[in-house]
């Protein structure tokens, strides 16, 4: 078996459904994710060298430069130019869809696409944090439940695994709103990371996202979707039981997948149309793939902040 | 025609009655099967929409939009393809319902495949064998399986059609009775079917075949006979007419004749002894009936054969269109006759004709030195002077003279005499006849003994009515005596040239003694409609208007045969026939024809022709199972039946090889002779006016030896639509994949 291949399982929802601790979880993940590229997360440093000068009464002996009194008899310290600190507020949508899911694990458990969203914060607050980055989360419904400011402190980490792991009052859904709140909350600038299904009212949303941008905040819009709600599997004739008191419907599923698929491609497109015009990225995730991409996207798309920053 | 809604008339769309379903499809069960499926998609989807899944469901708000939007169209389409689906069901269902339409239609020429029934009579009689006198030619039954099996292989490729085979060969039988697709068992059966010798039974084959049409009740049916036509074949008009008016009634008629005009044949139709008894002492000429049959007379040579052995050399003979009778040229045949043993007599004339079955005929003949008769008579005067006094005397005129040796008895000594040793009972003027007596005497006849009764003073009418009559004995009741004028004689209705068989010997005679009145009185007997007694001579009507009376009659019954004579055998009061000159001749003529058609008596059992059973008469000594032989040497089985009155007979299976069988009996051995039918011998065909006489003015259609090739496709056949539908079917099953899958109603 390729390296690469050993890396995944670790990745894969299927394999992750199985472990209930959100802490061994992420930490899995993280194993995974750094195998596969080839680099240890605590290697590196978080400030660089910047230049050396004649040490003064004061300073801080830790920092003399040995080797260079050693050749020159001089107290020389080293100068460090501090790396950049970027804050990274996690927004977890934790409404009564995101209970869906239909990827079972190893052992028969369900995968939901908040299993995939908890699970994902946490490996990306994790790394973040790694990183020095300052660390936020909100988990929202029809109102903001909770809402920690950005810290980079270790203890955030074991905050954020806390939170994410408690068990959601499953609400119907309210993200325009909860997102202007969270643009008043937010203080500094920061990258957003919005992981949402996005069912709920576009017009809503775009508001809530246009106050985040007012803010001068970056915002990454992940939506995490199901399999079955990307492809509609479904043959026979079906009772759909809508979650967030939608209703019921009886159909036939074959008769009207096409129909569906093409209303959620209008949805998606007008999300996606909605990004573009505040330059915002999204994304769609299906919870049934490797957590690797979502992971990829996202630092990639931290490099990038960290250059314009 | 059968008028069906494919008809260009569309009678039934003007007011009447439209067809019924059983004349619109062979299979109405299949289309009500069909109709009642329809019903199954229905409720299928009924079904369907009470057992379904539930799913808790996040992205409600899509589906509900898609459903609002799509709902109208998935109405549409899921109708479209209930109507669709419903209509593959009930389309397959008329599809195998094998609907029919007329084929004068567009539509069955463009959709329909022809379909029907081909019934084939393959005539294999006798005359069938007939061969052309050119080397290497096939016999008309050879060119009959050809043409046959070429009709057969021809159906296979016009549409679905269904054979079946009957041969004409008498009894006619339906070798495939029952219409098969199975065309290759059709053509099986044609290649196995043989020549026979028999005759020909064109109407029986035309019976079968209708009954066959009873199976194919709204296809169209096509009739080929194939046969040489000959006269023979198409005598029996009355009956073959009204078979062939049914047939025409069922079938369109081809009718193959695969005889020529010019075709010709000889043949030695008869062989016979001149006298009914072969008696030692009496001179026996033997004949042979020769026959040309079409074509120009020549010379042959005809040869007698005795026992398989030449007697004499050939005699050079020209058979003529008229039979003509050839006397055996050797006198000395009779010599070699050995008294009571059955001999074979056989009369040959040289081949060169086409159908050599018919160029040899056999008889088996015997020579009898004594015919044992039991004379009984009724009265008897003082003296020895009895009622049958003067017929014993004439029937033995002497101690040692003639062949007939009489035991005269009175009727008190006939019951419990045993009459199997006699050749035949007389009796004279016996009044009363006991029950036991005349139940001893039907079985002693049915055994094949001959009785002759003459009636006189003694006899009554209540007693012959009540005893003799319900037995057989008598071929009608006993009406009245019936007096001659005063002082005059009633004569006899004797024309010398034309006579009955029995009185051949007196054919042309002028002063026979018949000729003049000697009855003073008789019985009147009412035959009524009884068509087995056969008149051998009446008596002149005793007054001008009265009915002309049966004088003498003859009739079978069981293998022996009952002789009546009306009038006493020597009663002066009754009769003065004995003072005639002929008196001796006549009584002998009587019993030698009586006794010679009786099994017991004259072999004539021992003579058959192909087809017949053969038949051991009880009479004949039995001491062990008898076992028949076939001129080939096989064995053939004979089997024992048992008739109503408790006796026993050996029969065998109709005979079907000609030429001489060997039937063993105890440590003994008899030769049975089988002959061709002579019927069978005239070769010469009917024209298409005779043909179409012969079978009642029906309407045929005449063939030669080859293929009805436009008559197979014509306008009146109807079409066959179950194919077409079927692929209809097809099509719309497909399309019912290509809508489910294009409009999502499938499995992925």
């Amino acid at each position: 078996m390729a390296e690469s291949d050993v890396y995944q399982k670790y990745l894969d929802p299927r394999a992750l459904a199985r472990v209930k601790s959100l802490e061994l979880r992420t930490r899995q993940v993280v194993e995974g994710f750094v195998s596969g590229r080839h680099r240890s997360p605590h290697q590196g440093s978080s400030v660089e060298f910047a230049q050396h000068r004649q040490y003064a009464q004061g300073d801080d002996v830790r920092h003399i430069d040995w080797k260079v009194f050693g050749r020159s008899d001089k107290l020389y310290i080293k100068q460090f130019q501090e790396e950049t600190q970027l804050q990274i507020v996690l927004v977890v949508d934790a409404s009564e869809s995101m209970a869906f899911g239909s990827v079972k694990g190893e052992d028969g458990s369900t995968w939901t696409k908040y299993d995939f969203a908890t699970t994902l914060a946490a490996t990306l607050a994790y790394m973040a944090i790694a990183k020095s980055d300052a660390v936020g989360l909100a988990i929202f419904d029809q109102t903001l439940a909770r809402y920690f400011r950005p810290s980079a402190t270790t203890g955030q980490w074991r905050t954020v695994i806390t939170e994410l792991q408690a068990v959601p009052r499953w609400n119907k859904t309210g993200t325009g709103k909860i997102l202007e709140q969270l643009a008043s909350k937010i203080g500094r600038r920061s990258l957003v990371i919005l992981l949402s299904d996005f069912f709920d009212d576009p017009a809503g949303l775009k508001r809530g996202l246009r106050a985040l941008r007012f803010r001068k905040h970056d915002v990454i819009c992940a939506q995490l979707l199901d399999p079955q709600e990307i492809d509609f599997p479904f043959e026979d004739i079906t009772m759909f039981k809508g979650l967030e008191e939608a209703g019921e419907l009886l159909t036939e599923p074959r008769a009207l997948r096409q129909g569906y698929l093409q209303v959620l491609g209008e949805f998606t497109d007008q999300l996606k149309r909605i990004c573009r015009g505040m330059n915002i990225d999204f994304t769609r995730f299906n919870t049934g793939d490797s957590l690797d991409v979502p992971l990829s996207a996202f630092l990639a798309q931290r490099e990038a902040m960290l250059a314009r920053a | 025609m059968i008028q069906t809604p494919f008809s260009t008339s569309w009678t039934w769309l003007n007011g009447d009655l439209p067809p019924p379903l059983f004349g619109f499809v062979l299979h109405p069960g299949l289309a009500f099967a069909g109709l009642a499926l329809v019903s199954i998609p229905i409720i299928i989807h009924l079904l369907n929409r009470r057992r379904f899944r539930t799913v808790q469901w996040a992205a409600m708000d899509f589906l509900l939009q898609a459903m609002r939007r799509n709902r109208r169209r998935m109405r549409f389409e899921s109708l479209l393809l209930l109507i669709t689906r419903c209509a593959v069901i009930g389309l397959l269902g008329l599809a195998l319902a094998r609907p029919l339409g007329c084929g004068d239609t567009a539509l069955a020429r463009v959709a329909g495949r022809v379909a029907g029934l081909h019934v084939i009579i393959l005539d294999n009689s006798a005359s069938m064998a007939y061969r052309y006198e050119r080397d290497g030619a096939a016999t008309h039954l050879e060119h009959a399986r050809i043409l046959a099996s070429a009709v057969i292989t021809r159906l296979g490729e016009t549409g679905d059609q269904m054979g079946a085979l009957v041969t004409a060969a008498s009894p006619a039988r339906a070798v495939i009775a029952s219409p098969t697709y199975e065309l290759s068992s059709v053509l099986t059966a044609i290649d196995a079917t043989p020549q026979t010798a028999r005759s020909t039974d064109l109407a029986g084959a035309l019976e079968r075949a209708v009954e066959i049409a009873a199976d194919a009740e709204g296809l169209p049916r096509t009739l080929h006979v194939i046969t040489d036509g000959t006269t023979s074949a198409l005598a029996d008009t009355q009956r073959l007419a009204e078979a062939a008016r049914r047939a025409a009634e069922s079938y369109r008629i081809f009718w193959h004749n695969l005889s020529a005009p010019g075709q010709s044949n000889q043949a030695v139709l008869q062989v016979r002894p001149d006298d009914a008894l072969v008696r030692r002492g009496f001179d026996t000429s033997f004949f042979a009936a020769l026959q040309r049959f079409g074509g120009t007379p020549s010379e042959t040579l005809l040869s007698w054969r005795l026992n398989g052995q030449s007697v004499g050399g050939s005699q050079p003979v020209t058979p003529t269109g008229e039979a003509q009778s050839v006397s055996a040229s050797e006198p000395t045949l009779q010599d070699a006759l050995m008294d009571g043993q059955a001999h074979v007599l056989e009369a040959s004339i040289t081949g060169g004709d086409g159908l050599p079955l018919d160029d040899v005929r056999r008889r088996v003949v015997e020579q009898v030195r004594d015919l044992p008769v039991l004379l009984v008579e009724g009265g008897r005067s003082s003296g020895s002077f009895g009622s049958g006094e003067i017929l014993s005397m004439a029937l033995q005129p002497g101690r040692d003279a003639g062949y007939v040796e009489v035991t005269r008895i009175s009727d008190l000594e006939l019951a419990g005499r045993p009459l199997g040793d006699y050749r035949a009972v007389v009796l004279a003027g016996v009044g009363n006849v006991a029950e036991p007596t005349a139940q001893a005497l039907a079985d002693y006849v049915q055994g094949g003994g001959t009785l002759m009764l003459w009636l006189g003073e003694a006899v009554t009418a209540d007693n012959y009515n009540g005893v003799m009559l319900p037995r057989g004995l008598l071929p009608g009741p006993l009406v009245q005596r019936v007096n001659a004028p005063e002082e005059s004689l009633i004569g006899y209705d004797f024309d010398p040239q034309n006579v009955h068989p029995y009185l051949a010997a007196f054919s042309g005679t002028e002063r026979s003694g018949l000729d003049v009145g000697a009855i003073r009185l008789y019985w009147r007997i009412d035959l009524g409609d009884n068509a087995a007694a056969d008149v051998v001579l009446r008596y002149l009507p005793a007054a001008q208007g009265q009915s002309s009376d049966p004088a003498v009659t003859t009739h079978r019954l069981g293998d022996g045969r009952v002789l009546l004579v009306t009038t006493a055998a020597g009663d002066p009061e009754w009769t003065l026939l004995p003072l005639r000159e002929n008196y001796v001749a006549f009584v002998h003529e009587l019993l030698n024809h009586a006794v010679g058609e009786t099994s017991g008596g004259g072999l004539a059992w021992q003579t058959l022709e192909v087809g017949q059973e053969l038949r051991v008469p009880p009479a004949l000594a039995i001491t062990g199972e008898p076992e028949l032989v076939s001129p080939g040497g096989t064995g053939i089985e004979l089997r024992r039946e048992i008739r109503e009155d408790g006796s026993g007979v050996w029969a065998s299976p109709p005979l079907e090889e000609p030429g001489v069988y060997r039937l063993g009996v105890g440590d003994r051995g008899s030769p049975v002779a089988v002959n061709m039918p002579a019927g069978e011998s005239d070769v010469r065909p009917l024209d298409e006016a005779g043909v179409r006489a012969a079978l009642g003015d029906v309407e045929i259609v005449f063939m030669g030896d080859e293929l009805p090739a436009d008559s197979l496709a014509a306008d009146e056949d109807r079409a066959d639509f179950g194919w077409s539908l079927l692929a209809a079917v097809l099509l719309l099953a497909g399309l019912e994949c290509f809508m489910a899958m294009r409009l999502g109603r499938h499995r992925r």
